[in-house]
């Protein structure tokens, strides 16, 4: 392989080659980070990056893409035979779900070949019997099974910030009949979803939860539409079928779909404005799509300011690729590719951008604007707490008492969490510098490129130096949209250049591993973790919440309590109550209450305070309400644990 | 009439059938839900959700791209199907039925009355806008939106045209329907435990709160405690409460005293609150009065171990 690399001989002016062999170097730079920083993703980018570039330099070497089109296909009995298997087991994953009241790890284990069937479709159907609309029928109700598994089998809310926006915002709006409601909050700006999720309780006659689910819970897996509309803009059917399923699968835009808040209604503004600025460079008639991009941008700036922000840096990079690239028509060698069309992005964006500021100024936000907040925020961040591997560390020293009740993942958890992620990345570089050959290089390739890689700053460089206040989880979502258009991209230019079993094994492989690794991880099973040992779990059983309420009328008003993370937040978002964090002293006990104590504690991971961050434990009951504390409630799975006033007997840490 | 003018009232007439669907099922459904009807909710949320989610965006999409192009040639490649109409009147619809229940909000008070109102207006100024855009004569029948196909022999062309999908899919439904129905028969609900049990003082306004318990018994006389009970499950539960007095705050050492018992029974989804008199027979530091809840009646002499929930309180008693 190293003499295949060293024989290449590179055309000139190769930006793609190039760009490719940067890559390869800048990985290499990269790479001693590893001894630095213990960071998963700080050890496994450079590795991604250096396999990517490595991987595409390689494939120059096998001549132009084959006009023969796709190579390996299944037979007509076989397609029909996995179309109708898929079928059956999409309904067996719903009536599964159902039956085990929950997203169980036998469910997963379902969910995963189903994944694998629908992308097995995709790489080996004829071009003959490929039927894109029924693989985009299957595509839909799988994601929605996904989903809806996870919200109708699990009480209350998922999450912790849908607590909030649910029973204050959204319940405070219903109540009032106005958002006046909500007039303290940064939401008053912004609170489209709010609005709509109070619309639909009221057109249903439901509660505020349920009419959240059937509304923009649906909403949101119809979402991944757009990408099968903006990919089929640049590509054939089969590879934008594959961005719409891996797209589906994705473990982030499932957890949108199931811890639905404004993020997620943001997301689908963004699919419809990513959207439309492909389609820009593939209409003559443009005026209806800038009206159209004005729209869903007014509309994402009146939903969730980070959304909002993460449309501008799009909208930006579209502007910078559009200076640089003015005027110029790259044309392919065949006269018609995709990209070669430039567009006037500027007017969009200067429109949006000063909506966006004009709101900005005037929404409240911490005793100010949200402007100048941030605007001090990022100042106060970069001036005080920046600096090279300034990674927030908040776990007590490895040898010191306290250290023996944290558990934290153990990284081979950590891996399989985020392999899925991993291969999507490596995929999507490739495409990334399929983008970067002449015959595609144009601005809508660059602004692929520009917007994916300030998203990769955003969410992994800025949290390297220490700055974490753009909420870098938020932006994966987001991320994903130009990564699986690019991830097709890459993955079609490998089935093409090698044409060899090698390549169809590699399809199957990501087949077999994608679908699995997506849905299990952490961030797609909020509601039921697959390593529930080394995830929290953001969902409640019903005890847990009938404690919560029936706390909330026994105990005093501005009473403090004490509890675990997350649990906390539910009592405190839900009830109103003065719920604080469980506090872990340097010894490794746990701070006197009043505590509130749930079993999940002893089972699950849950996390308390330690010093002036969190940290993930595991307590035993002991722990939390010991023996010489009172016991004044209990249902079987919470306890509310006083200590008793001194001087009756209670030692007071 | 020119052949192309012919053909063009033709597919003008044909091509408005779109718009025509959404602002007579906006508007229906609009009326339907704001009247007096009683609905039983999966209808109404049948009825509502298109409303909602995409009636009106389709208007204003077609607003905003009627079929007809303004320029000549316009190629199949650039024109905008289907599918992609459909994902963006969900999007529109959305956007569209917050930014009108915002503008309400302005004026006055959010109701559903003011906002499907102004929904419909929405759609149906969209949908004039976009018949008036889509008149005028064809330039290319190539350029045509393709229609919403009404025809039953059309519709079922676009089947997958093999036997066994069609066998698959219906196993696939037997297996949904046979799912639906195991989850629906609710087969652990009596497993759950659904009693809470509490320790409650009586507060200045009336409510029963965790507080201010009493700490300081005397021998022999009497002291009120409230004990809470609330139970969740299916059928009315009777319950037995025994007080127990241990010597200290560790129950494995020192004798316990029965102190008394009491029955109640409790109401699905009752709370029930009952006030127990403690007599202390003996003084001494640092007691702890346990109550023990148990399901039924328990015996003379049940094992604490056995209670269904335990709650204990330290007092001092002189």
């Amino acid at each position: 392989m190293l003499d295949g690399i060293t024989r290449l001989r590179l055309p000139r002016h190769r930006v793609d080659t190039i760009a490719a062999t940067i890559g390869f170097l800048i990985a290499a730079l990269l790479f001693p980070l590893r001894y630095l920083a213990s960071e998963l993703f700080v050890e496994a980018i450079p590795i991604i990056l250096g396999i990517s570039s490595i991987l595409y330099l390689i494939s120059c070497r096998h001549g132009r893409e084959s006009d023969l089109g796709y190579l390996w296909t299944l037979d007509r009995r076989s397609t029909i035979l996995i179309r109708n298997i898929t079928f059956v087991a999409l309904s067996g994953l719903a009536s599964i779900g159902m039956v085990l009241n929950g997203r169980t790890a036998s469910f997963f284990v379902l969910a995963a070949a189903v994944g694998m069937l629908i992308f097995v479709q995709i790489f080996l159907t004829p071009d003959a019997l490929l039927r894109p609309k029924l693989i985009l029928a299957e595509i839909l109700v799988f994601a929605m099974i996904v989903r809806f598994v996870a919200v109708w089998t699990t009480p209350g809310l998922i999450g912790v910030d849908m607590w909030t926006h649910i029973t204050t915002y959204a319940e405070g709006i219903k109540q009032s009949g106005s958002i006046e409601a909500i007039a303290d909050s940064k939401y008053s700006a912004a609170p489209l979803y709010h609005l709509f999720v109070v619309v639909a309780s009221m057109a249903f006659d439901i509660s505020l939860r349920n009419a959240l689910y059937v509304s923009l819970g649906v909403v949101l897996v119809l979402c991944v539409l757009f990408v099968y509309v903006t990919a089929r803009q640049l590509l054939g059917i089969r590879w934008a079928l594959f961005a719409t399923a891996s797209y589906a699968v994705a473990d982030q835009v499932v957890r949108w779909g199931i811890h639905i808040i404004p993020t997620s209604v943001g997301l689908v503004f963004y699919l419809a404005i990513f959207y439309c600025v492909t389609k820009l460079f593939n209409t003559d008639r443009r005026t209806p799509i800038y009206g159209l991009l004005l729209i869903f941008g007014l509309a994402v700036v009146l939903t969730h300011q980070i959304s909002a922000f993460i449309t501008l840096l799009f909208l930006g990079s579209g502007v910078l690729a559009q200076f640089l690239f003015r005027g110029i028509n790259t044309q392919s060698a065949n006269g018609d590719g995709p990209f070669e069309k430039d567009a006037n992005l500027l007017g969009v964006f200067v429109v949006v951008a000063g909506i966006t500021l004009g709101v900005w100024s005037m929404t409240p936000y911490r005793s100010s604007s949200f402007l100048t907040t941030m605007i001090g925020t990022f100042k106060s961040a970069v001036t005080t707490s920046a600096g090279f591997l300034n990674l927030v560390e908040t776990a007590p020293p490895q040898n010191s008492p306290a250290a023996s009740v944290v558990t934290t993942p153990p990284q081979i958890i950590e891996l399989f969490d985020a392999i899925g992620f991993f291969l999507l990345l490596l995929l999507a570089a490739l495409g990334m510098f399929v983008f970067l050959r002449s015959d595609r290089l144009g601005q809508l390739s660059l602004t692929y490129i520009f917007s994916t890689g300030i998203m990769l700053v955003m969410i992994f460089g800025l949290p390297l130096f220490g700055l974490n206040l753009f909420i870098p989880g938020r932006w994966y979502a987001f991320f994903y949209t130009p990564l699986v258009v690019a991830g097709a991209f890459g993955i079609r230019h490998l089935a093409l250049r090698f044409g060899s079993q090698s390549v169809l094994i590699g399809m199957l492989m990501f087949a077999l591993i994608f679908p699995g690794a997506m849905l299990i991880s952490h961030k797609a099973t909020p509601d039921n973790p697959v390593f529930d040992e080394s995830y929290s779990r953001f969902a409640y059983t019903e005890s847990e919440l009938a404690a919560a309420e029936t706390l909330d009328v026994i105990i005093p008003d501005k009473s403090t309590l004490r509890t675990d993370h997350p649990y906390r937040t539910v009592l405190l978002r839900w009830q109103g109550q003065n719920a604080k964090p469980i506090l872990i002293t340097e010894s490794g006990t746990v701070k006197t209450g009043p505590n509130v104590y749930r079993d999940y504690l002893s089972s699950g991971v849950a996390k308390a305070k330690f010093g002036d961050g969190f940290v993930p434990l595991r307590l035993d009951e002991n722990d939390v309400c010991r023996s010489s504390d009172d016991r004044v409630y209990t249902n079987g799975d919470v306890r509310y644990c006083p200590s008793p006033p001194a001087p009756l007997g209670v030692n007071n840490d | 009439m020119t052949d192309k003018q012919s053909t063009g009232s033709k597919t003008d007439h044909q091509s408005n059938a779109d718009l025509i669907i959404s602002s007579v099922y906006t508007v229906g459904a609009g009326v339907l839900l704001l009247s007096d009807v009683t609905i039983p909710v999966i209808f109404r949320v049948s009825i509502a959700l298109p409303l909602l989610i995409f009636t009106p965006g389709y208007a204003i999409i077609a607003a905003f791209i009627p079929r007809r192009p303004f320029s000549g040639t316009e190629t199949t490649t650039t024109r905008v199907s289907l599918l992609e109409r459909i994902i963006l009147a969900v999007a529109m619809s959305v956007a569209g039925v917050g930014l009108v229940a915002l503008l309400i909000d302005a004026v006055a008070d959010i109701s559903l009355f003011l906002v499907f109102s102004g929904v419909i207006v929405l759609a149906l100024g969209a949908t004039v806008i976009a018949t008036h855009r889509r008149t005028g004569p064809l330039l290319s029948t190539a350029t045509a939106v393709p229609h919403m196909n009404l025809s039953m022999d059309q519709f079922l062309t676009h089947l997958p045209s093999e036997r066994s999908t069609i066998a698959a899919i219906l196993i696939g439904i037997l297996l949904l329907s046979m799912g639906i129905g195991v989850s629906l028969t609710d087969i652990s609900e009596s497993e759950r435990d659904d009693t809470e049990f509490a320790l409650v003082t009586r507060a200045a306004n009336g409510s029963y709160i965790a507080a201010n318990y009493p700490r300081s018994l005397t021998v022999g006389e009497d002291q009120v405690f409230n004990v809470l009970i609330e139970q969740h499950g299916s059928e009315r539960e009777q319950y037995t409460v025994i007080v127990l007095l241990n010597r200290a705050t560790n129950t494995k050492s020192g004798t316990q005293a029965q102190l008394g018992r009491f029955r109640t029974t409790v109401r699905v989804n009752e709370t029930a609150v009952t006030q127990f008199r403690v007599t202390p027979p003996s003084g001494g530091d640092n007691r702890r009065l346990t109550f023990l809840l148990y399901r039924g009646n328990p015996g003379d002499n049940p094992d604490p171990q056995t209670a269904h929930r335990q709650l204990h309180l330290t007092v001092d008693i002189e």
